[in-house]
């Protein structure tokens, strides 16, 4: 029964989640994961289901909500193990995420919900930060994966004064980009020199879990 | 320019008719270009009437562009609930840190007076000097944030998710206080002489909420707001899509949809066929790349599917064009509309 990741158990969460139904998708988490191995959890149930929201935003089939209350559900759930959230990815680099220059901080809080889901430890730097700013942030922090969240045309395109910044600096760190400008101009995160785009929140955490690779 | 044989007026109001004007009208909607053409700031720009005044004409005439506006940019609304306003060299400002920072601050939330924050009483003044001087010919549009919608501002994006979400009923009390000043506002600047509004409600989109949520709230409050509006609206999804909710956008009362460049125009032509005028849908992200051979087949792409029987409007998908976008593409989309645009569509 425990760490359970069939395609049943995977569509009754995915279920649950979609109607942001805690307490169903907290009984269906509770009934399939063994709480000793939360990353086995993870991999097995949360991310599949994670995953496959996001690609129904992605044709239409799901709201931008969902996302983000789906991530918070299974943040909590992972956050209730008597595990500390820290602990669960040992060889993980430090990650940071961001939203540059404005307040739309939905993006970044609905991947950050993701990864927390997906026991991964995040530097939240918070929004309305300037490419300066967060320069010193990265080194301070030794940033290796840093997110960049951006809802506006204009703080899409201040990502290529930050790849700009990291260059000059010799700074080494991975970064993700994700965000509307990005899912209209799929040439966008290559023009701004980012290394990565994450069309949602699902597949921001499996960036990360392919760059660690 | 030459070959047209309506005015922009006559041309806009026969698409909203669902007929076929000498062309399709086509709305450039060019909030920030204009401080580019006086050689301002994006900041200076807004601070004066003339100057919006002066961009709005100087594009108008450059490109043709069918309609006018006053409207400025959208945090201006959020100004006057106390919120502040961040500007940037190359797009449009920002709302700063939201100014409600407690749910608990809902419950004794004012209603403010919208003809008292200053950049609103300038972007009504600006629509009283183009109406004064081109409001016969051209039309001027309003622009009002939804109730719905303006919380993103007001709370930031998550934590209006949390409040909506959550069943609170401080939600229907800040929709209460939200649509009291909509209402007003819109209605001050037709009274100012702007000839339709735009109803800007992007969270009620599929795209932010699943259609179960939007019909609950964001289509039942456009459904109770739209008709206090003393005008013809268009509603405005800001790019997100419509489709799931086609039936309650056809009972909201407004008469044009700002539609998506992520929906396909035929099927958003055949779904509203006669019963909302579409507006849209080119791209403005990607549209600073295209060169005039790519304006040319997606504007033609863009006339001959939503174009024959009238009911449309070229425009941008977002209801704001990127400062990004530049001249030559510009003008690129203004010759191709007059070109391809011309009814009968081939």
């Amino acid at each position: 029964m425990k760490n359970r990741g069939d395609v049943s158990s995977v569509q009754a969460l995915e279920s649950a989640l979609l109607r942001s139904d805690s307490r169903e998708a907290r009984e269906i988490l509770n009934g399939s994961c063994n709480p000793d191995e939360p990353y086995t959890c993870i991999s097995a149930l949360i991310e599949p289901a994670l995953r496959s929201i996001g690609e129904q935003w992605a044709v239409g089939d799901a709201a931008l909500s969902q996302i983000y209350v789906s991530g918070k559900i299974c943040e909590e759930y992972i956050r209730s193990l008597p595990v500390p959230v820290s602990g669960i990815r040992k060889d993980q680099p430090n990650i940071g995420i961001v939203v540059l220059e404005d307040f739309h901080t939905l993006g970044k809080e609905t991947v950050l919900a993701a990864l927390h889901a997906s026991g991964y430890r995040v530097e939240d730097y918070g929004a309305g930060i300037t490419v300066p700013e967060l320069l010193k942030l990265i080194k301070r922090d030794e940033t290796g994966v840093l997110f960049v969240s951006a809802l506006m045309l204009r703080a899409a395109l201040e990502v290529k004064h930050l790849m700009d910044g990291i260059r000059d600096e010799g700074l080494s760190v991975r970064v993700i980009v994700g965000g509307a400008p990005f899912l209209f101009d799929e040439q966008l995160w290559q023009e701004v020199g980012a290394d990565a785009f994450a069309h949602d929140a699902a597949e921001a955490v499996s960036l990360v879990e392919g760059g660690m690779q | 320019m030459s070959g047209d044989e309506m005015t922009p007026l006559e041309r806009t109001l026969t698409a909203l008719s669902h007929k076929e004007p000498d062309r399709v009208p086509l709305f450039l909607n060019l909030t920030m270009h204009g401080a580019r053409e006086l050689g301002l700031s994006i900041r200076e720009y807004y601070q004066k009437v003339d100057q919006v005044v002066k961009g709005q004409e100087l594009l108008m005439k450059k490109y043709g562009n069918d309609s006018l506006t006053g409207f400025c940019y959208g945090a201006a609304e959020v100004e006057a609930f106390g919120g502040s306003v961040r500007f940037f060299e190359n797009g449009p400002p920002n709302a700063g840190a939201p100014p409600i920072q407690n749910f608990e601050e809902i419950a004794s939330l004012e209603v403010p007076e919208p003809g008292e924050c200053p950049p609103l009483q300038r972007v009504l003044e600006a629509t009283r000097i183009l109406a004064d001087r081109y409001g016969d010919s051209v039309p001027v549009a309003g622009v009002a944030i939804s109730p719905f919608s303006l919380p993103v501002m007001q709370l930031g994006f998550s934590r209006y998710l949390d409040l909506l979400l959550g069943d609170d009923p401080l939600f229907w009390d800040l929709m209460e206080v939200n649509s009291e000043f909509c209402t007003t506002w819109a209605n001050l600047q037709i009274e100012a002489g702007a000839t339709a509004v735009v109803y800007f409600d992007p969270v009620t989109s599929p795209t932010i909420v699943p259609p179960d949520i939007a019909r609950r709230t964001g289509c039942r409050i456009a459904r109770e707001v739209i008709p206090t509006i003393r005008s013809g609206v268009a509603y405005h999804l800001a790019s997100g899509r419509c489709l799931p909710i086609a039936d309650e956008l056809k009972a909201s009362g407004a008469v044009a949809l700002g539609v998506s460049a992520l929906e396909d125009l035929s099927l958003l032509k055949e779904t509203f066929a006669g019963k909302m005028a579409l507006i849209g849908n080119l791209d403005g992200v990607s549209m600073r790349r295209w060169s005039r051979q790519e304006v040319e087949v997606r504007v033609r792409e863009a006339v001959s599917k939503a174009g024959p029987g009238g009911g449309f409007i070229l425009s941008d998908n977002h209801g704001e064009i990127p400062w990004q976008v530049g001249d030559s593409v510009l003008r690129a989309i203004a010759d191709a509309t007059r070109t391809f645009g011309r009814y009968p569509i081939a």
